[in-house]
């Protein structure tokens, strides 16, 4: 526990370097100004701006990475307020609820609420990492290969079967993307797989390229065949910005509400972080002293499930950081990073780079103040972005896509893979496929691979390793189980059918 | 009234059953074209795996989708909906700024003239005839993103005539 702290405390004096503290603050910037531009999501945020840090020290750039990725959850939330365009299903139970207060004039206090509750539940979920991740990791260096192997399969499972719409359209998205993450050398015995002979397929599939072309390429494709020449209505910000005292009565208990169903669920090494903010919103509906007003504008409607879908997303860090694990889309764009600079996350990072650890661990903290005092009083400039027409909008979100490929591989094939991406990603969106499991797919696929064979390896080929293992044998038996669950939560799903 | 023109779609969910056939099938080719790839990777040293295992379980993954998707879309059959056509003209521009843009490249026409003609045709998509506002402002755009990428960035962008002329 004290050493925990210690490290900690190393980890702030890290951040709080006047240059790590200007890449924070560029990062919040940067994410919470293409955050906010209608449906971009966190995840396409963090994809988009990838390139940018391509030739910074590690420590900086992730540093700065972690910033975009909170300024990009504060962006996306500020759009489903006033917009009513929630850029992700993590956003849908704020934008049914703030866009209504947004309506009724009270749009201030609905993003202050949004604001402050991400803060109050980021800080204290950062606070949660920092406690479990060393508890984990002390588990995760006994763990073998076969252990590695059975999480990842149920990380698989329930990323693409359990919480979706539906097991088998999870699963097909699923299947992409494991076929895509074979394609290339093999890292083991040096055989080419699926490449076909082209020498840029022979790398393998860029994440970023994948994650640019289904959520860039495919929205924007997605966009222009529903384009009927109406412009959505931005509601402004009227009213007083502040919450009054009633505002916060209601609302701090929402956020601590927030962070308790956020904070483990994200913790846990299963997919799902729109589980937690629909579960905070349907809570927060029961417990609410005036449960009529949910559905035209209740406060707790906003800051429960924005304190937990902030929690949440810091709570995947636990799994991402000391087990190497991606459970969102999200996370796996921040793998993806950590690859770029050469940093294999899992429990041997935390011996081997304590500083940059505890100082992103640390940046957490400072991105969330951050945001606070930079992005409330700037809500004013932040609303102007939205006033950007549709046409050069996405024109200018292409050319970000292209540029961001182009720059991170020159070559006419990678553009290719990525307007192929871009038609994948659009022909699920019409048929309604979730592209996260390809995503996730793609980038766990590999790994579970490396694990599966590791283990075959050191049993000798024989197949019964996994089962031998209580723990691995356990875990396996749990993937089942949530291959089957979608059929027992029902419920949730007639939940989400409703406010969809 | 107010409600915003692309509110999250509403639209019941999954593909009719023609297309989920033609999912199922595309399911299965896939399935066959990673079969024959691991049939022609060496067989695994002593002791574990080779490197065909994998790709024989995602076949396997891919085979039972693809005779899923038959069956629903079997299931189905009778299940007359109405579809949305959508709006062509958008998305062939769309195709059609994408497209161009790979053109360019790969002849040689450098980094900010394809650029450009992204961002003009993805704006005529989206209603915004082609006209010396988007074409300046798509210009301006390009020449900002490659300038910031090989001067600050120092990162190497494609560059064609126009690169070669700007900057020597």
């Amino acid at each position: 526990m004290g050493e925990t702290f210690a490290a900690l405390l190393q980890g702030l004096s890290v951040a709080a370097q006047p240059g790590n503290l200007l890449f924070a603050g560029i990062g919040v910037i940067l994410g919470t100004l293409v955050g906010i531009l209608p449906g971009i999501s966190p995840s396409l945020t963090v994809a988009l701006l990838l390139p940018v840090t391509f030739k910074m020290d590690p420590t900086g750039s992730i540093i700065m990475f972690a910033g975009i990725y909170f300024g990009g959850m504060y962006g996306s939330s500020t759009t489903a307020i006033l917009l009513n365009t929630p850029g992700e299903a993590a956003s849908i139970a704020t934008a049914i609820e703030g866009h209504k207060m947004a309506r009724a004039g009270r749009g201030g206090p609905a993003l202050a609420t949004a604001a402050i509750g991400s803060f109050v539940a980021g800080t204290l979920a950062t606070v949660g990492l920092a406690l479990l991740a060393p508890v984990l990791v002390d588990v995760a260096v006994k763990a073998g290969p076969w252990d590695y192997f059975a999480l990842m399969m149920l990380a698989l499972v329930t990323v693409s079967a359990t919480f979706g719409d539906s097991v088998l359209r999870g699963l097909t998205s699923l299947a992409l993307g494991l076929t895509l993450g074979l394609v290339g050398i093999d890292k083991l015995t040096g055989q080419s797989r699926l490449a076909y002979g082209v020498p840029t397929l022979l790398d393998g599939i860029s994440i970023t390229t994948l994650a640019v072309g289904l959520f860039a390429m495919g929205e924007t494709l997605y966009v222009a065949s529903r384009f009927r020449g109406v412009h959505e209505r931005i509601e402004a910000v009227r009213g007083s910005l502040w919450m009054t005292l009633d505002d916060w009565r209601r609302s701090w208990k929402a956020w601590l509400r927030g962070f308790g169903l956020g904070f483990p669920i994200g913790a846990l090494p299963a997919g799902g972080a729109e589980v937690p903010t629909l579960l905070s919103y349907t809570m927060e509906r029961r417990l609410a002293r005036r449960p009529e007003e949910f559905g035209r504008g209740a406060i707790e409607g906003v800051a429960g499930p924005e304190a937990a879908n902030n929690a949440a997303a810091t709570g995947t860090m636990v799994p991402l950081l000391t087990l190497g694990l991606p459970t969102s889309a999200t996370a796996a764009m921040m793998l993806a990073g950590f690859q770029q600079y050469g940093i294999v996350p899992g429990p041997l990072l935390f011996m081997t780079n304590t500083e940059l650890v505890w100082g992103l661990i640390a940046s957490f903290l400072i991105g969330n103040l951050m945001l606070l005092v930079l992005n409330l009083p700037l809500v004013g400039v932040w609303v102007q972005l939205l006033k950007v027409p549709q046409p050069f909008l996405y024109a200018g979100i292409l050319v970000f896509a292209a540029m961001g490929t182009v720059a991170a591989n020159p070559s006419s094939t990678e553009l290719i893979l990525l307007v192929v991406f871009g038609v994948v990603g659009y022909l699920m969106r019409c048929w309604d496929y979730p592209v996260a499991p390809m995503i996730v797919g793609l980038i766990l696929g590999p790994m579970a691979e490396s694990q599966f064979r590791r283990a075959l390896q050191v049993s000798l080929g024989d197949g019964w390793v996994f089962f031998k293992h209580p723990s691995s044998a356990m875990l396996l038996a749990l993937a089942v189980l949530a291959l089957l669950a979608p059929l027992m939560f029902r419920g949730l799903k007639r939940f989400k059918g409703e406010d969809a | 009234m107010n409600e915003p023109a692309t509110a999250p779609s509403t639209h019941d969910a999954g593909p009719r059953a023609p297309t989920l056939a033609a999912i199922g099938a595309v399911l299965l080719a896939l399935a066959v074209a990673l079969w024959i790839d691991a049939a022609g990777l060496p067989p695994p040293a002593v002791g574990g795996v080779g490197p065909a295992a994998a790709p024989r379980l995602v076949c396997a993954l891919l085979a039972a989708l693809g005779v899923a998707h038959l069956v629903t879309a079997w299931r189905q059959r009778a299940l007359q909906v109405m579809v949305d056509r959508g709006n062509h003209r958008s998305l062939s521009w769309v195709m059609a700024a994408l497209l161009g843009l790979i053109a360019v490249l790969e002849f040689g026409g450098g980094f900010v003239i394809g650029a450009a003609w992204l961002f003009v045709a993805t704006a005529r998509g989206f209603g915004e005839a082609i006209h010396w506002r988007s074409v300046l402002l798509g210009s301006v755009l390009s020449l900002a993103v490659y300038l910031f990428f090989t001067r600050v960035l120092s990162l190497a962008l494609p560059s064609g005539p126009l690169e070669r002329l700007l900057l020597g």
